[in-house]
């Protein structure tokens, strides 16, 4: 229940439910700013991992980013020291003694802070699991894209799930599945130039691997996880 | 030389010149508001909640009407503020922002994952399976049973409202009624709803015999 004396709110039923909703938001929106910030330090990292996060996760004026997320970090440091608002313990050290240190923490971690905040947000998921992958964490990836699953809605939100599936079963190695996958993203949004261009990616590819076993890869099998 | 008009504006005049201005004090809070640092903000949620309330109620108000539509009014308060104060910018004039406050209703109601609709937040709000139902009317069915049941209109004013003759009118609101009313039999309605039934002397017309029978059966 949330004191709502707190918020300088009156005693009456609905206040409750407006410092609730409040705080709700407040979580939400911190959410959204530490998976941009997760997007921005994924973006910095040079490596061989093809990113490409979602352009609207991408903030237009880092510095401005910054100052926003630190804002909303003070407000939740104040609700946290109020009792109205609640994080992991790890997450709220850090909210409390060193906020500044957001900013610079990996990628992964502040897309695992986000989606703690946002645990049904799709593209929250994305991100985790694209971070996984890019660490090398082929089973977390797939589990946590498993588990999003039941989020997907659009059919570019179907497109990008099989689009990461292929991505995790390529840096494992398995060729011939990810060209499955990639087929089954462009199939779930056809007018998704990305997934055009990755499924004949992994189709060149892997012509040009011969360690692989042949597989007709004009007739696709079914993904065992397939969203209904 | 010229000869100078004087202006004297309408009532309608009048009264946006009023909103506008009211408006824009609104502004001025919510600015001040979201410029302060965030203790500040935590304690000066109140205040800006105060002002803010009478301008939610009307978009809520205006949005149940225009669409009939049976909502949870005290969430959508609630929800709709938290989602208020947090943007970044607050709509610039009345009427914009009572737009935005109808689409985040209708943004609500369409998303599957959303409980808006299927919920409530307070003992004197419509059941869950009340506005479930409700709002998966026809909107034209909806209108009937709305300008009837929740603003009470007399059955000769909805017909006057809706074009078509009375008895047509009142055979149909009985039939939807019917209809509606067995699938929320177990679902306790609100006090101040006004159900059709023989003590509408407008409704008691030969034809309906039969309908108000059924009716006074699930009474």
């Amino acid at each position: 229940m949330v004191n709502t004396s707190t918020f300088g709110l009156s005693s009456r039923p609905l206040s409750a439910l407006v410092g609730g909703c409040y705080v709700q938001e407040i979580a939400h929106d911190l959410g959204f700013l530490l998976l941009q910030s997760s997007v921005l330090n994924g973006l910095k990292s040079v490596d061989d991992f093809r990113y490409l996060p979602e352009e609207s996760l991408v903030p237009s004026n880092p510095g401005l980013h910054n100052e926003k997320l630190i804002d909303v970090v003070s407000e939740c440091r104040e609700l946290v020291r109020l009792a109205v608002f609640s994080a992991s313990s790890r997450f709220e050290s850090i909210i409390i003694d060193e906020p500044e240190r957001l900013v610079e923490m990996p990628a992964i971690s502040l897309a695992r802070m986000a989606q703690s905040f946002r645990p049904t947000c799709l593209q929250t998921a994305f991100a985790v699991a694209s971070n996984e992958i890019r660490e090398g964490h082929y089973r977390l990836a797939e589990a946590t894209l498993l588990r999003a699953s039941e989020f997907l809605v659009t059919p570019s939100d179907k497109s990008r799930w099989y689009q990461n599936r292929a991505a995790n079963f390529f840096r494992r190695g398995d060729v011939a599945h990810s060209i499955q996958f990639a087929y089954h993203a462009t199939q779930a949004n056809p007018s998704s130039l990305l997934a055009q261009e990755s499924y004949k990616a992994y189709q060149s590819h892997f012509s040009r691997q011969s360690q692989f076993p042949k597989v007709d890869i004009s007739i696709p099998f079914e993904a065992k996880h397939e969203t209904s | 030389m010229k000869k100078q008009t004087s202006f004297i504006p309408t009532k309608a005049e009048s009264r946006q010149q009023r909103l506008s201005d009211e408006w824009a004090e609104m502004r001025k809070t919510y600015l001040s508001f979201t410029r302060s640092i965030p203790k500040q903000r935590v304690e000066r949620l109140g205040l800006v909640f105060e002002t803010i309330e009478p301008w939610l109620s009307r978009g809520i108000r205006t949005t149940m009407l225009r669409h009939f539509l049976v909502l949870p009014h005290e969430m959508l308060i609630a929800r709709l503020f938290a989602k208020a104060v947090r943007r970044e910018r607050i709509a610039p004039s009345h009427t914009s922002f009572l737009m935005w406050v109808e689409s985040y209703i209708l943004e609500g109601l369409a998303d599957p994952s959303d409980a808006l609709g299927v919920s409530v937040s307070a003992a004197n709000e419509p059941h869950p399976e009340l506005q479930y139902h409700f709002n998966k009317l026809a909107p034209v069915d909806r209108g009937l049973l709305y300008l009837y049941m929740i603003e009470q209109y007399s059955l000769p004013e909805v017909a006057k409202y809706v074009g078509a003759p009375a008895e047509e009118i009142g055979n149909h609101l009985l039939d939807l009624w019917s209809k509606l009313e067995k699938k929320i039999a177990n679902v306790p309605l609100p006090r101040d709803w006004r159900l059709p039934n023989s003590d509408d002397p407008h409704l008691n017309f030969p034809s309906n015999h039969a309908h108000l029978a059924h009716s006074e059966l699930h009474k």
